[in-house]
Parts: C-alpha cells; sequence; structure tokens
C-alpha cells in the first residue's frame, strides 16, 4: 500500500481534485489492491440508494426533459447503429490493463505480419495507439471484443479482436462496421476459428477520420453498403 | 411479449430512438427522481440532477457498458455522483443542518414504484435500523452526503487514519445483516 492508497474514499466520493483524480486513476491502473478495493465499496454500497423514501415527481419534469432534447432527424436506418460519442470512452482500470496487453500483442503481430509479407521500413515507434474500446455484446449473447484504432507511420488501422462469437450458419459472415456520422463503412470480416475467435486489421483510407463507432453484424453477404443483419457486438472509440 | 432490457433499451437510446429513450426513463424516473431528493435534501436540485442524468443518457455522454455492472447500479451511481458534484457546487451539504424531510416527502402510494424497490426499501431500512447510531451516522457521512475522509474524521472525531475501517465495518455490517434478512437480490 502506497500513500496513493488512502485516497481511494474521496476518489469514490469525489472530495479530490481534478489533478488529484488524475494521479488516482493513473495509481489505480497500476494496483491490483485498490482496484480490487474499488469493486469491494461499489459492492458495499449497492443497496444504500434504495433505502431512499419514494417521492412524487414534479409532474412536468418529463416534459421538461424531453422537451430540451437535441432534434434530431430520423435516419433511415435499416439497423439502428449506436451514435458517436463527443468523448473518447474511458476505460475501466481493468480492461484498460487487459486492452494493453492485447495491443501490445496485436501491434507485435502486425508488426510481424507486415514483416513476412514485405520489407516494411516501419519501426514499431511509429506505431501509436489512438483510440480503444471494448465493445458491448447486444441481447443474447455472450461474445466479447476490443477494437484499437492505430495510427501506422500516415495511415490509421482498425484492429479488432473478438471472441465467443457464436458459430454462425454457412450462408453467414460477421461484418465489421466503422461508422462516421450515420454513414456506417464495412471494415473487414471476422473468421472465427472453432473457439469462437477472430482478429482483424482493417485499413481505414476512405474515412475522413472523424468515426468513432464500431460494430459487428451477422450479414449474408460481404461489404454491402449499410448493415442488415443483427448486431452482435457495438461500441464507441 | 417480453419487454426490452435495460441494456437494450441503453443502446437504443444513445442511438437516439425517443421511444426505447422514453421507455427507459419511465421505468427509473422515480428511482433517480427519488434517489436524487434523498442525497441532496433540496427537491430543485433533485430535479436538476434527474434531468442532468438523463440527458446525457441520450447524449451518450455518460457510456455504460455492461463491464460496469448491472444497469440500474450504474445509473444510480451517476446519479450520486450528479448529485455530489450539485451538493459541492451549492457549498451548503458540510453547513447546513439536515431539514425535516418528512415535511417535504410525500408518500407515494402510486403503482409506478417497483415492488422490488419497496421490498428492497424495507429490507434495508430494518437493517439500518439494526446498526448502532454511530454506524448509522458514518454511513450517512461517506454515501449520502459524500462527505471526504477528513470531514467524517473531524465530524466523528476519528483519528484519519481509521476512517476507512470504521466505514467498511459499518458497511459490511450492513451488507451482512441484509444478507441475513434475505430480502435483497441484485439480479
Amino acid at each position: 500500500m502506497n500513500e496513493s492508497c488512502h485516497m481511494l474514499i474521496d476518489y469514490f466520493n469525489r472530495t479530490l481534485t481534478e489533478d488529484e483524480m488524475r494521479q488516482f486513476e493513473n495509481h489505480l491502473i497500476e494496483c491490483p489492491s485498490c482496484q480490487e478495493e474499488l469493486i469491494e465499496w461499489e459492492m458495499l454500497t449497492e443497496d444504500l440508494p434504495y433505502e431512499s423514501e419514494a417521492i412524487e415527481v414534479p409532474t412536468d419534469l418529463k416534459a421538461r426533459i424531453f422537451a430540451s432534447l437535441p432534434d434530431i432527424p430520423e435516419q433511415a436506418k435499416v439497423v439502428s447503429m449506436p451514435t458517436k460519442e463527443k468523448s473518447r470512452r474511458r476505460m475501466g482500470p481493468v480492461t484498460s490493463l487487459l486492452a494493453a496487453g492485447l495491443f501490445a500483442s496485436l501491434v507485435a503481430n502486425a508488426f510481424l505480419f507486415s514483416e513476412t509479407q514485405k520489407q516494411p521500413e516501419i519501426a514499431q515507434s511509429e506505431i501509436q495507439l489512438i483510440g480503444q474500446s471494448i465493445l458491448a455484446p447486444q441481447e443474447g449473447t455472450s461474445a466479447s471484443a476490443v477494437a484499437m484504432l492505430i495510427a501506422d507511420g500516415n495511415q490509421n488501422i482498425l484492429l479488432l479482436d473478438a471472441t465467443d462469437l457464436p458459430t454462425l450458419s454457412k450462408d453467414e459472415l460477421y461484418q465489421v462496421w466503422v461508422i462516421e456520422g450515420d454513414q456506417p463503412y464495412p471494415a473487414g470480416i471476422v473468421q472465427p476459428n472453432e473457439t469462437g475467435t477472430g482478429t482483424v486489421s482493417h485499413p481505414l483510407t476512405d474515412l475522413s477520420g472523424t468515426w468513432d463507432t464500431v460494430a459487428i453484424t451477422v450479414e449474408k453477404e460481404p461489404n454491402l453498403s449499410a448493415p442488415e443483419g443483427q448486431i452482435i457486438l457495438a461500441g464507441g472509440i | 411479449m417480453t419487454e426490452p432490457d435495460d441494456v437494450q433499451l441503453y443502446y437504443q437510446t444513445v442511438a437516439h430512438n425517443r421511444h426505447s429513450f422514453e421507455q427507459l426513463y419511465d421505468r427509473y424516473e422515480k428511482l433517480v427522481f427519488s434517489f436524487a431528493y434523498r442525497m441532496t435534501n433540496n427537491r430543485t436540485m433533485a430535479e436538476e440532477v434527474t434531468q442532468d442524468v438523463f440527458l446525457k443518457l441520450w447524449n451518450g455522454t455518460n457510456h455504460y457498458t455492461e463491464d460496469k455492472g448491472k444497469f440500474s447500479s450504474w445509473l444510480l451511481t451517476v446519479t450520486r455522483n450528479k448529485s455530489i458534484d450539485e451538493l459541492r457546487k451549492s457549498k451548503r451539504h458540510a453547513y447546513e443542518p439536515m431539514l425535516d424531510k418528512d415535511s417535504l416527502t410525500e408518500e407515494t402510494v402510486s403503482t409506478e414504484v417497483t415492488a422490488e424497490w419497496n421490498e428492497r426499501r424495507e429490507v434495508i431500512r430494518t437493517a439500518i435500523a439494526e446498526l448502532r447510531a454511530e454506524q448509522r451516522e458514518i454511513i450517512d457521512l461517506f454515501y449520502f452526503k459524500g462527505f471526504s475522509q477528513s470531514k467524517i474524521a473531524e465530524h466523528c472525531k476519528l483519528p484519519l487514519g481509521t476512517v476507512k475501517g470504521r466505514i467498511r465495518l459499518a458497511l459490511k455490517h450492513l451488507k451482512g445483516i441484509i444478507g441475513q434478512e434475505g430480502g435483497v437480490s441484485n439480479e
């Protein structure tokens, strides 16, 4: 236990300054004991909100909230996709560590892959992680995936590693999408092995760089102009 | 037909599906508002918190993923954090005496209140009543008032180093009583 461990309560209660908050979050990534303790505090307090007395909500509150929603035109989407976020998603410390490990592994694989395909001049130091995300599984699936956006020299690449993908029928495939605004772009096909694990590395040459949502759907054909099938995983990056 | 679950409604909400947002809103409005009121002891602040929590849900500012646990627990954590921020902004929480909540509270008989909430409330209140007064107080200062460690130490006249242990002990004791009464399920 070091000095930062003592800040956990004040972190939980948001009484730290912004600098202290950042300092503790950096500490949290490297301190399994604080990670466990934070989960314990959350578990110990999870019942407490239900102690609240049920009180009448002002009758016009709902109307006020709905009236203040920004007007968003309905899009004629084939399927409903998560919209882009304003900021990069903050990952929990544990998932950050997992993602960091996976990133190292994927970068190494990408590097080794390009080493064997051609004679690259790319140094590993040119590969930079821009964004990362754990994709959330949709209803009825236990699948999971980590998506990462890396800059490799002047090119952005989407790296995606999925596990526990359900077995597909013969005429189906897993299509990866990135969404820029409301416009989806196909970004590779995941070909899972017999254990449901598959990895995709896809250059994002046609995009302006403002996209920040990744999804995987089940499709009958590859690289459609828009998704038509069921979403399996989705998340902001 | 089964109703869509929270996670499904959440993803449809961040995709700006008003109908799903409304379902989610109707499901949690009362709980969020009541909890925000419990935290702030102030109707105006509770309204502001509720509005902020749901608007951020719609705008996708507060991002939920299933690795963060149950959706309802996450939503209540967001509500608590916002309530604490509002309290801090008002700079009143540490100095104002507790209001007589009974004079402001209307006990509801609405059927909108879920059976689960009623059941959990009864179990938790019974369990809290079994705690010693100082344990009740430290939970209140820590969880519902969001005091810092040093403020709790000052308030309870405890050495700073023992505050965390006392809170943990009180919460574990409470959890133990709740467990014995067996009425609270997180599923």
